[in-house]
């Protein structure tokens, strides 16, 4: 309970911390909504007035409390550009968007990971393991917008497999959807594979060569069991904790996989928004990252101490 | 009495490691009866789990290890099991028993599960409620207070001396002919290792179980066990009967070997405090007698040609020495 | 220009610079080079339909941005950015009709003027009504004449500047009374000042009513997903029939040109609007198998001089010599190697080769020498000069930056990271010595006007240059009805342009909006602007 207590007050120190910072930043950023609302076809007066009505010639500590005044009120105002929407529902879609899109990914990683590691580990330095690990080591060092375009031109261009771009939400029909997700799902997912077969990898090899490993043995059970049911777990920890910094990181940040597929996500949500100094939307889009890796990082504590019962004890 | 319960013959492992070829066990023969207990002593680094490994056939599946020879198991050679034989004999005919409790046992596991497991794995009629109940008699069979409780508890809730009899459990689980306990009790306390070691002895009897006793004590053997084999460098140096052993030691090794003995205090591994010097490197042979180089009585013969267990002539008392100690040494009394 | 909302020019064009390249082996063969781009301004590869028009499908077009707003208040839509969108909800008062290169009434059943082009008289339709029920009629007109006037934003300035009033004569007609004669004032009407919302809808909805349109347009809104897409259906109650298609999607994409192109190679869509020249060229070939339409624009690539702005009096481009000197040093064959693979258009003349308004003045000629010369006539000039350009656009800065040294200028290059702040240095603090910029406008006689007039045609300017000959030749373009007359008028700012080098126009730029095979009767309206009300899909 006291703990839960603390979570909650790290929450908001950091989303205080996280959003007082970022607004300070705002007159770094590129853009300028007077322009992102005008174009480039007005005279100065007209961009002069617009700042104004918007005001953006207030003092930056006075629009900074303004906006938190509200934010307390649970408001988080409209976008400053057009079509001005509720920065609440644009953010809601957009991170609905970057969280399937992480989730998905990562579940396909580990889906390949975890069996992959599990293949290597078996016979460490083993043809297997050594191929695994020259694959491995290829797709890392391949950028995921690399990476994104060769997909495109075998699975779009050549084959016809899935959509070049575009996103259709859960609600517009669940095979539309994952239709549409596919192909950033899986270039997403190449960019984890290869640290977590590697994570794992490593760690199932150490597990391995435990005594316990060898007691499984001893007691007539076979390879592959061991593999999932005694060695898996204990050596799980090093994944999960990089688990959680790669959902953390993907729902904020996967700018180049959401703009080569075009999709609406929080990372093209605050650029755009960035590019249009679009304060209101990039002050939101950063309190719900940073709530993200704050909550992540309490679900990763979570987890160890679901894992291991060691650290449960200590916990409670 | 028939064929033995197991049959070893010229058992040799070797690994191939960066640094060369490891023959770390090294044509070891030797015969155990049914409800019989072999002791096998020797220093650290001498084999002896290797060999423990061996017999029950878990070092060759490590992809460095080469094993030659035989292990007749009732008639079967369980040397280099394939899939089939491991999974019938392992944990349900030869069971094993580990040095460290704790790292023997899964962290992430609860007590139970790993009996149960084991019973379930060897018997696939039995329902999750039967293996339960078995698993908590076995609990309560190894002597743990309060089996129910513990078998939903982690191993690190448990003291040193209760998961080595969860150890224990494990390996009885489905009644074994054979049990390898490979030092099972250095890791516990002394005043508990006593009392692990009883119930080791009286439940072999119970169930008329053959069990192969590893210890680098021969402190631990002495009165546990039926007969006495003393390993070095891999190979075995001097076998017999334990009251014969016990009476009179014939390799200069096993002398030294009880010389040490006192040292039960402490369980760090023996040392043998009394003769200078170290085994040898298994990855460097050298011909003549292992034991040539620490040893008190070496001759020139020594250097040159290696001793087999015959070379002491005496049939039922091996020693693996030309010059054994018959005539040099009265006998001493050995007790724990 | 509006395309800033998504941000082609940070990350966005970054990764679409890095598609292109990627893709390049697919997209531009080698042969481009030695096979100069030959684009001609107009339709392609349209057939004519063989049957006829058939009900049913939709249709989806990808566009690199999107409508950002549907208040034509605070709009200015172009085919870029919006006007597709708009235009299908609302219809336009006004079209231009890119064959007999007139404006002519759609939304409105009529349109004259007075004989000087001064008063105009707007008659609407009987019994047009918006989809809420509501009718359209002068009252409506004037409310949105009247909202948008007021708006600070989209045409507002404009028309403030060009209509003394407007007002209803009846319950049909608008009459609208001008501040000049200009002959081309449909133009105002073809955009979205001609582009009637509910006043209904709009009095109700308040500040929603930018995201839930009502018009009396051939399509009315279905759902939209800002920067997503917009799905719009047919109005069963349009004026002139309902719409053959039963439905019209926009899809947002935000990478770039080739991946336009790859997502309706993929048949995600069936039509785009694209700009790249090497992907332009891909399409207009006779055996692509597409159908379209191309634009050439004038002054599409702009190295625009600071003449002296109030921000920048001193700037070197003050000195004549000093503007000479650039304009002779540029050599815009080697910009169109260098940066565009030979694809581009060169030319530094204020019109296209392919434009109606070329004309045979001068224009600028690279010759190093006379550059050193000019630059050394410029007296107290230490040869200093700064240059912004948009970081997108480094290869091409690179060069004239090169050029530039090479007569002896000293460059101080200053990539900008976003248009927005190009926009912001050149247009709104007009604080720059030279800027890499873009200017495309057509040879559309009402977009002509209205850009350059922006531009150079009026005092306090972002080039901070006035000439007086030249802004009387524009505005006599504008009260000529004549195309010769008009002609005229483009050849007399050409060559007062050559003679006092306001600016160095280096590039022309090809816009292209292609569709299946299969799609007919799209028509091309002013800015690239698509009609869809008579759009079908054979099958
Ligand atoms: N997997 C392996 N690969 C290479 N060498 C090994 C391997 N396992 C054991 N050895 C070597 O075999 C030799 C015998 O080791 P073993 O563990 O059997 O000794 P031990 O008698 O059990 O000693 P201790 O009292 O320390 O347990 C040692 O030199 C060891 O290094
Ligand atoms: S054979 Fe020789 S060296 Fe070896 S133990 Fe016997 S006496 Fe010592
Ligand atoms: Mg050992």
């Amino acid at each position: 309970m006291k703990a839960a207590a603390g979570k909650v007050a790290q929450l908001l120190v950091v989303m205080f911390l996280v959003s007082l910072g970022t607004f300070s930043l705002t007159s770094l950023m590129p853009g300028d909504p007077a322009v992102a609302i005008l174009g480039d076809n007005q005279s100065p007066e007209a961009y002069a007035e617009l700042r104004d009505k918007l005001g953006l010639n207030e003092p930056l500590v006075e629009r900074y409390f303004t906006w938190l005044g509200h934010v307390f009120q649970g408001d988080l105002g409209t976008s400053m550009v057009p079509p001005n929407e509720d920065v609440t529902s644009l953010i809601g879609s957009a991170f609905a968007v970057s969280i399937e899109l992480a989730v998905l990914a990562l579940v396909v990683a580990l889906v390949v990971s975890i069996p992959l590691a599990m293949i290597s580990a078996r016979r460490p330095d083993g043809l297997l393991d050594r191929a695994a690990s020259a694959t491995t080591f290829g797709i890392m060092s391949v950028p995921s917008f690399v990476s994104g375009l060769v997909l495109i031109a075998l699975l779009v261009n050549q084959l016809h497999l899935f959509p070049r771009v575009g996103w259709v939400g859960v609600t517009d029909g669940l095979g539309q959807n994952l239709y549409h997700a596919a192909l950033p799902v899986i270039t997403i997912a190449l960019l984890e594979i290869p640290t977590f077969t590697r994570v794992l990898r490593g760690d199932l090899v150490r597990t391995l060569q435990e005594d316990f490993v060898l007691s499984a043995r001893a007691k007539g059970m076979p390879a592959w069991r061991i593999m999932i049911f005694d060695a898996f777990r204990p050596s799980s920890y090093s994944l999960i904790t990089v688990l959680g910094l790669s959902l953390a990181q993907l729902i904020g940040s996967t700018v180049i996989v959401e703009t080569l597929f075009s999709l609406p996500g929080m990372g093209r949500l605050v650029v755009s928004s960035a590019s249009q100094g679009n304060i209101t939307v990039i002050q939101g889009a950063v309190l719900v990252i940073a709530a993200c890796y704050v909550l992540i990082n309490a679900g990763v504590d979570l987890m160890y101490s679901v894992i291991d019962p060691r650290i449960r004890r200590v916990g409670a | 009495m028939s064929r033995p319960l197991l049959h070893v013959r010229d058992l040799t492992t070797t690994f191939t490691t960066s640094r060369g070829e490891v023959v770390s066990v090294d044509r070891v023969s030797f015969d155990l009866e049914r409800g019989q207990t072999l002791g096998i002593v020797g220093e650290s680094g001498s084999g002896k789990s290797v060999l423990g490994r061996t017999v029950m056939g878990l070092t060759s599946a490590a992809p460095n290890a080469t094993v030659t020879g035989s292990v007749l198991f009732d008639g079967v050679d369980i040397a280099n099991p394939d899939k089939k034989t491991r999974a019938q004999y392992l944990g349900a005919r030869i069971a094993m028993i580990f040095q460290d409790p704790l790292s023997s046992l899964n962290p992430v596991k609860l007590i139970g599960v790993h009996i149960t497991e084991t019973l379930r794995r060897h018997d696939k009629s039995l329902s999750r409620q039967e293996a339960r109940r078995r698993a908590i008699e076995l609990l309560d069979t190894v002597r743990i207070p309060d089996p129910a409780r513990r078998f939903g508890q982690y191993p690190h809730e448990l003291s040193g001396g209760m998961r080595q009899r969860v150890g224990i459990a494990i390996a009885l689980a489905c009644r074994p002919q054979l049990l390898i306990a490979d030092e099972p009790t250095t890791a516990l306390d002394v005043t508990v290792q006593k009392h692990v070691l009883d119930l080791l002895g009286m439940l072999c009897e119970e169930q008329g179980m053959a069990m192969l006793l590893v210890s680098h004590d021969l402190g631990v053997v002495a009165g546990r066990s039926d007969k006495v084999a003393v390993m070095y460098a891999g190979r075995i140096q001097e076998e017999a009967v334990s009251s014969d052993f016990f009476r009179h030691q014939r390799h200069p090794y096993s002398q030294a070997l009880l010389d040490a003995k006192p040292h039960l205090e402490n369980p760090a591994r023996a040392e043998l405090v009394s003769i200078p010097g170290r085994p040898p490197d298994p990855a460097h042979r050298f011909p003549g007698c292992r034991f040539a180089p620490r040893c008190r009585f070496v001759q020139g013969r020594c250097r040159e040609e290696e001793p087999s267990l015959e070379s002491g002539g005496i049939p039922s008392h091996g020693a693996a020495c030309f010059y054994p100690l018959d005539a040099v040494r009265s006998t001493q009394e050995v007790s724990i | 220009m509006r395309k800033i909302r998504l941000l082609p020019v940070g990350v966005a064009a970054t990764v679409a610079a890095l598609v292109m390249m990627g893709c390049s082996n697919t997209t531009a063969p080698a042969s481009v080079k030695a096979d100069p781009l030959k684009v001609e301004n107009g339709p392609f590869g349209m057939t004519a339909a063989s049957g006829d028009p058939v009900s049913g499908g939709s249709l989806t077009f990808g566009y690199g941005g999107g409508i950002a707003s549907f208040d034509p208040a605070s709009q200015q839509y172009s085919g870029t950015s919006g006007g597709d969108e708009a235009r299908a909800v609302y219809g336009t008062l006004t079209e231009y009709d890119t064959k007999a290169g007139k404006y002519v009434p759609s939304m409105a059943d009529s349109i004259s003027a007075n004989d000087d082009f001064t008063e105009w008289t707007v008659v609407l339709r009987d019994g047009v009504e918006f989809t809420d029920g509501t009718p359209y009629d002068a009252d409506a007109v004037l409310f949105n004449f009247d909202r948008m006037a007021k708006s600070g934003a989209g045409f507002s300035g404009l028309w403030a500047s060009v209509v003394k009033k407007a007002v209803a004569k009846d319950a049909k007609t608008v009459v609208i009374t001008l501040k000049q004669k200009w002959a081309d004032f449909p133009y105002l009407l073809s955009q979205a000042p001609g582009m009637i919302a509910s006043p209904k809808a709009v009095k109700d909805e308040g500040e929603s009513y930018q995201r839930e349109p009502v018009g009396a347009g051939p399509f009315m809104l279905d759902k939209w997903t800002p920067g997503q897409n917009l799905v719009l259906k047919a109005n069963p109650d349009y004026w002139d029939g309902k719409p053959y298609l039963d439905s019209l999607t926009f899809q947002t994409i935000t990478t770039g040109d080739q991946a336009l192109k790859d997502a309706f190679q993929a048949g995600g869509i069936q039509g785009s609007l694209i700009g790249t020249p090497a992907i332009v060229k891909d399409y207009i070939q006779p055996s692509s198998g597409y159908s379209g339409y191309v634009r050439m624009t004038n002054t599409g690539s702009m190295l625009l001089i600071n003449n002296g702005t109030p921000s920048r009096p001193d700037t070197p481009g003050k000195d004549i010599n000093v503007r000479e000197a650039i304009a002779s040093a540029i050599n815009t064959d080697v910009i169109n190697q260098r940066a565009f693979d030979g694809n581009a258009f060169p030319g530094t003349g204020i019109f296209s080769a392919e434009s109606q308004w070329a004309n045979d003045k001068p224009t600028f000629t690279y010759d190093a020498e006379a550059a050193k010369k000019h630059l050394a006539d410029a007296k107290g000039f230490d040869g200093k000069i700064e240059l912004l350009y948009p970081s997108a656009q480094a290869e091409a800065a690179l060069t004239i930056e090169a050029q530039l040294e090479a007569v002896g200028f000293k460059v101080d290059a200053k990539p900008v990271q976003s248009i927005t702040d190009l926009i912001n240095a050149v247009l709104i603090k007009r604080d720059y010595d030279l800027a890499m910029y873009g200017w495309p406008v057509p040879d559309e006689p009402g977009e002509l006007y209205t850009s350059y007039l922006e531009r150079f045609g009026r005092k306090d300017n972002q080039l901070g240059y006035y000439n007086e000959t030249i802004a009387k030749a524009l505005s006599d373009f504008a009260a000529a009805d004549d195309t010769a007359e008009k002609a005229a008028q483009m050849a007399t700012i050409q060559a007062e342009w050559a003679e006092t080098v306001p600016a160095v126009p280096y590039n022309t730029t090809a816009q292209m909006v292609v569709w299946n095979k299969n799609v007919h009767d799209i028509e091309v309206s002013s800015r690239l602007t698509l009609d869809f009300s008579k759009a079908w899909i054979s099958k």
